[in-house]
């Protein structure tokens, strides 16, 4: 991995025919550090995703992920990002181990290797009794406990998570937020999109405020608090999104 | 600006007068036509291209062209009695086929929205007796609209004779598709619906091809000897045991005992759907079949044949790691699974594949020995390419994003993409074709023939994705544009039969030095096929996922 901060967007702008989806946003993400990245439905975030992944191209700026441009070197930075989608689509109508096993050669894991990580991360997520059923006779949550295995399976250095605790149950939600904690400790970034202000603050140690496609607000935790005067984060949010209406 | 605050009342607004079980409650009953037309009939738009489905379009020129061709048999037909037996027996097995009950999403579907509302059984039965009626009425009127003029004309047939005729093919298909659609659904007792809805669909298909090859027969005959005897059911008597023939010989036969048995007949068995359908509440009377129709199938998933050729390919010694590396083995794997288990997939490619194989025994056992391979060739190449736009398709496009977002760059899922359609859907024409050149060839030309059509098909696939590049499996299920196909596997195979001439001539005068000819051609082939592939390669690697 390259020197620098882990995730970088500089002045990044995407257009979709005649609306602007981000404007002009800019941001860095140190190594190490869960960074919050919120916004109301519409803001941009899953746009901003989409660039950092490498599934879309900005129309103007530049996307770096540890170190490497997504444009310029796409493979590089897809072989170090784990990735969660907002939508959570998967191929339903292939099972658990058959789905993981092609997202193992895929991301070119030996794969006995990737059969043992297959099966510690189903058994982890609780599936491993369901590994061999098609997937589409699961619930939301069940689904997106795959699309977090498929995220995981190459260890990556940095994960882009949106909305990913979408259906998930409770016991899920504490493992999975232990779990990114425990990465987090090991020097792995995770960028964390959601809109659910009361997770983010809770575990998120950096945050940006996406408002209509621009930033308004970023620093930490406590500094986005204090920049709006508010008690709560999210009283907080609230009046900076007002103040921009 | 949003508002604040909706005004709430402390009654609630909604009617606590729920309509009892007998009674239909009319808006209710109008809400429910309105949904249900619109979920059948509203077109919508298609991630994948954009561009708006027309469901009712769609019916209209299909059955039309189905029955344009039926049409074609009035000239065979002796009487008008057996043409009309033949039309409402056609007419009655596709509706029968065509209008099936919902998938396992759209079952569960209906019980969150519409199970769940205070809706008297009465009236969801009649909602969904006039959106049988509505539904069947277009698929037979669709399909039965040229045969009716096709009787007018050979037949001379009257105004009100016509008339008639609509007005039994609708109310004997409205009754079929109560009868089938109800016999499917207590069939699911035993049996799972969603196979029995394959197994429809697939039926449905067999039908509408044997009806055309019956068609192009019956032209071919009719074009040879005019003078030849037509067909006549006037003297089988176990016809008069078909529902169809009940309606068919209402209003063309005789006041005798048999006639009116018929009649009667269809009288009974319009009475009997009628009742079925506003009266069987499925629901209440087998209580515990729903439960078994919202169950989803939990069994384990078994892997396609292609996908286990696939690994017995990857686990040859030496070769095989080169055959199918770990990201193109993946996206073909990918591919198989999927298209194996979608039935649209699978429905699609099945007429280009009954045809080759129809050509390929009609070629080799009474075609021109030359000629055959070509023609098999040519639909060889067609189904392959049919394939090409197959496997861009899939009824989770949104799913496409892994590809999009894994590390693999584009001429890895591009050869993945090959392996795939080589192994569904070129292997059968490559195992035909050799078959047929060896039958007419030398063994040393016939192989050479084998091997350019290899390097041809390879070509052939590249230039479709480098013409229209995609994902796999990212786009919404389209109509297949037959056109396309058609129009590339008949150019394609245009300069290959000038080339098979040519190497052939230059074999027959010059021996070997004519074969080498053709070897140097192949080469040629072969590095136009590496250029190509890079071309479409460098296409796929620009696109954007549209998810």
């Amino acid at each position: 991995m390259v020197n620098g901060p882990a995730i970088e967007l500089r002045n990044v702008t995407k257009d979709y025919l005649t609306t602007r989806a981000l404007d002009d946003v800019s941001l860095a993400v140190n190594r190490g550090e869960i960074f919050g990245y919120v916004g109301a439905n519409g803001a941009g975030k899953t746009t901003t995703i989409k660039v950092l992944a490498g599934l879309i191209r900005p129309t103007s700026g530049t996307a770096f992920v540890g170190g490497y441009s997504v444009a310029d070197h796409p493979l590089h930075v897809k072989a170090r990002i784990g990735y969660v989608p907002e939508s959570g689509a998967i191929f339903e109508k292939l099972s658990p181990r058959e789905y993981l096993t092609v997202v193992g050669d895929l991301y070119k894991l030996p794969s006995a290797h990737a059969q043992k990580r297959i099966g510690e991360w189903l058994d982890f997520f609780g599936l491993d009794g369901r590994a061999d059923q098609r997937m589409e006779v699961f619930s939301k949550g069940t689904k997106q406990k795959v699309c977090w295995i498929a995220a995981l399976l190459h260890e990556p250095d940095v994960l882009i998570l949106d909305e990913p605790l979408s259906g998930l149950d409770v016991e899920t939600i504490a493992r999975v937020k232990d779990l990114m904690k425990r990465m987090v400790a090991e020097g792995r970034t995770i960028f964390y999109s959601s809109h659910l202000i009361d997770v983010v603050e809770k575990i998120c140690t950096g945050l940006a405020v996406l408002h209509r496609g621009r930033l308004i607000g970023a620093g930490s935790v406590d500094e986005v608090r204090r920049q709006s005067g508010a008690a709560t984060l999210e009283e907080g949010l609230m009046k900076l999104w007002q103040e921009e209406v | 600006m949003t508002t604040d605050r909706v005004a709430t009342t402390a009654e609630p607004l909604v009617s606590r007068v729920v309509a009892s079980d007998g009674a239909i409650d009319r808006q209710q009953l109008r809400a429910l036509i309105r949904l249900n037309l619109k979920q059948s009939f509203r077109g919508v738009l298609k991630p994948g291209t954009g561009r708006r489905s027309h469901p009712i379009r769609q019916i209209v020129f299909s059955m039309g062209f189905i029955g344009l061709l039926f049409s074609t048999g009035a000239m065979r037909c002796e009487d008008l009695a057996t043409y009309l037996v033949l039309l409402f027996s056609a007419a009655f097995a596709i509706v029968a086929l065509s209008v099936l009950p919902d998938t396992l999403d759209g079952r569960r579907r209906n019980v969150e929205i519409i199970s769940s509302k205070p809706i008297a059984p009465a009236t969801s039965l009649a909602a969904r007796t006039i959106n049988l009626l509505v539904v069947a009425s277009l698929v037979v009127g669709s399909f039965a609209l040229a045969p009716l003029v096709s009787a007018v004309l050979v037949f001379k047939c009257g105004p009100a004779l016509v008339a008639g005729l609509v007005l039994l093919l609708l109310l004997g298909s409205f009754a079929v598709v109560v009868i089938s659609l109800t016999t499917l659904v207590v069939a699911a007792r035993w049996f799972n619906l969603d196979r029995l809805r394959v197994v429809a669909q697939f039926l449905l298909v067999a039908i509408n091809l044997g009806l055309m090859g019956l068609s192009f027969l019956a032209m071919g005959s009719l074009a040879r000897d005019k003078e030849a005897g037509g067909l006549s059911l006037t003297s089988a008597p176990l016809v008069k045991l078909l529902p169809s023939a009940w309606y068919a010989d209402w209003l063309v036969s005789d006041f005798g005992t048999v006639a009116n048995l018929e009649r009667a007949g269809a009288v009974l068995f319009l009475a009997g759907a009628l009742w079925v359908a506003l009266r069987l509440d499925i629901g209440r009377r087998y209580p515990q079949l729903i439960d078994r129709l919202l169950a989803a199938d939990e069994r384990p998933a078994a892997r396609p044949f292609t996908v286990r050729l696939l690994e017995l390919l990857r686990g040859l010694p030496l070769v095989g790691r080169w055959l199918a590396p770990p990201q193109p083995a993946a996206v073909a794997s990918l591919i198989l699974t999927l298209t194996q288990r979608e039935v649209m997939s699978r429905i699609k490619i099945l007429v280009p594949r009954v045809i080759l194989i129809v050509f390929f025994v009609v070629s080799v056992t009474a075609g021109d020995r030359y000629f055959s391979p070509l023609i098999i060739a040519f639909y060889g190449f067609m189904g392959m390419i049919d394939g090409c736009e197959i496997i861009k398709h899939s009824s989770e496009p949104a799913a496409g994003w892994l590809l999009a977002a894994a590390p693999a760059d584009a001429r890895q899922i591009l050869r993945g993409m090959r392996l795939a359609i080589t192994l569904k859907y070129f292997a059968l024409p490559a195992v035909l074709v050799t078959t047929a050149l060896f039958i007419a060839d030398k063994p040393m030309l016939a192989a050479l023939f084998a091997i350019s059509y290899l390097v041809e098909a390879r070509c052939l696939v590249s230039l479709v994705y480098l013409m229209s590049p995609a994902l796999p499996l990212s786009r919404d299920h389209a109509t297949a544009r037959q056109f396309t196909s058609v129009a590339l596997s008949l150019a394609v195979t245009v300069i290959t039969t000038i080339a098979y001439v040519l190497v052939s001539f230059a074999y027959e005068m010059f021996g070997y030095f004519g074969l080498a000819v053709g070897v140097v051609g192949v080469i040629g082939l072969g590095f136009a096929s590496y250029g190509l592939d890079r071309g479409a390669a460098a296409r796929m690697g620009k696109l954007e996922c549209e998810h």
